[in-house]
């Protein structure tokens, strides 16, 4: 008889809910006892990369006003991730935009907050155009010294690590749980997939729409990630009445209104799930195919419809919900 | 009649029974081992002649989910699980299923 535990706790501004099997070698902690552990450190994760506390080790970097800063391993990781983002998206998916996000709003967590209608939201917001890189690519003067455990950036330079540590937490829990049946870990919608269990037997992960929060339909994952992104849930009302989100165009530290809604990406891992799928959204529909054709997904457009890109095994609704 | 010449009579008319009994007998198993033989070779010609049907397997998964332990924690830092027993049975349930979504 095979069992599998289902275990769900609130961290990182999320819902983040581990499923796991049987463990496969002798002596390992039965599931429910490394679901323990896991979200020990998915809470100690949230705590030292959380831009919102100045106790974290995040803050302590971007306070720092010396151009090399001591930095733990987990934080030279996270920077890592936020990096290897930036360059597999060519600048797209950029760690250094913080300063921009702080100026559109986004200077404080919105996690207790009611987002502003995204329907609303697109209905006053300007002409759709993709998002293009910063020219100046802040994101490359940033270095990572792992034998004297520095990070060396220009002073000033604000890091988020925040676009990618739901990805990057999901992979590093993945990878911790690798020696059990099957096991998926879902850090509030960036989801990583294992186990030969699920080589065997697919996981079928729902997608949801932005628009409406009901699922379009279901994507089956073997291995590896699944990510979405979209307008809907971080998007506020300016003080000047215009609207604004928090996925910003490198090129003008604005938010970007793409033609696209949301996103879902899959990828080798979570890590990969989550830029695939910012950079789809940030490209809007025609970049979004592209980006999207060699691991596959589905983008919602801006009327609500949805489009499946590539090769992508389940089934999902392509029209767009009844009253939008 | 006297007693011997019954007991001649008798002696003279027993041997044609014992010869009819035994070719009853023989004939009876011949004509069984015939009709025996000619079934067998009816069937094997029956089965030569059958055409081959493709072997099919039937494989059947079947869930039965039962939630047999929950703890709902306090909203802020509660913990809530779920110990889901997945195991063949005859009624379906639907397995955990991950969500995608923004967040």
């Amino acid at each position: 008889m095979a069992t599998e535990l289902d275990y769900s706790f609130p961290a990182m501004g999320s819902d983040i809910r581990l499923l796991i099997g049987q463990p496969l070698a002798p002596r390992m902690p039965a599931a429910l006892e490394a679901a323990d552990r896991e979200k020990a450190f998915v809470l100690d994760f949230a705590q030292r990369l959380s831009r919102f506390r100045p106790d974290s080790d995040l803050s302590a970097l971007n306070a720092s006003p010396a151009r090399q800063v001591p930095a733990g391993d987990l934080l030279r990781l996270a920077v890592r991730a936020g990096l290897w983002a930036a360059r597999r998206s060519e600048g797209l998916v950029d760690p250094t935009l913080l300063d921009a996000l702080r100026r559109v709003g986004y200077d404080h967590s919105l996690q207790d907050e009611i987002p502003a209608s995204l329907a609303e939201a697109m209905a006053s917001a300007p002409a759709r155009w993709p998002a293009h890189p910063h020219p100046e690519a802040a994101w490359r003067r940033v270095r990572i010294d792992d034998e004297r455990g520095l990070i060396e950036r220009p002073p000033g330079l604000a890091i988020d690590t925040g676009g990618t540590g739901k990805g990057l937490c999901a992979d590093m829990v993945a990878r911790h749980l690798a020696l059990y049946s099957r096991y998926a870990v879902d850090c509030g919608g960036d989801i990583a997939v294992g186990g030969v269990g699920a080589q065997l037997d697919p996981y079928m992960v729902e997608v949801e729409h932005p628009l409406t929060g009901a699922p379009i339909g279901s994507i089956a994952v073997t291995q590896g990630g699944v990510a979405t992104s979209g307008l809907n849930v971080r998007i506020w009302r300016r003080a000047d009445g215009s609207f604004a989100h928090h996925l910003l165009d490198p090129s003008t530290g604005e938010p970007v209104w793409s033609g696209l809604v949301g996103a879902t990406a899959l990828g080798a891992t979570a890590l990969e799930a989550e830029t695939l799928s910012k950079m789809a959204l940030l490209m809007g529909p025609e970049g979004a195919r592209r980006v999207l054709a060699e691991r596959g997904g589905v983008i919602i457009h801006d009327d609500g419809g949805a489009e499946v890109v590539g090769i992508v095994q389940g089934s999902v609704n392509l029209l767009a919900p009844a009253g939008l | 009649m006297t007693a011997a010449a019954m007991a001649v009579t008798t002696d003279s008319a027993r041997p044609p029974v014992r010869r009819r009994s035994a070719t009853d007998r023989l004939t009876v198993i011949l004509f069984a081992t015939a009709a025996f033989l000619a079934v067998l070779t009816l069937l094997i010609s029956q089965l030569h002649m059958a055409p081959a049907r493709a072997r099919m397997v039937v494989v059947r998964r079947l869930y039965q989910t039962t939630v047999v332990e929950t703890v709902i924690g306090r909203r802020a830092g509660g913990t809530s699980v779920s110990r889901s027993t997945s195991s063949s049975g005859s009624t379906p349930a639907a397995a955990p299923v991950p969500t995608t979504r923004v967040s």
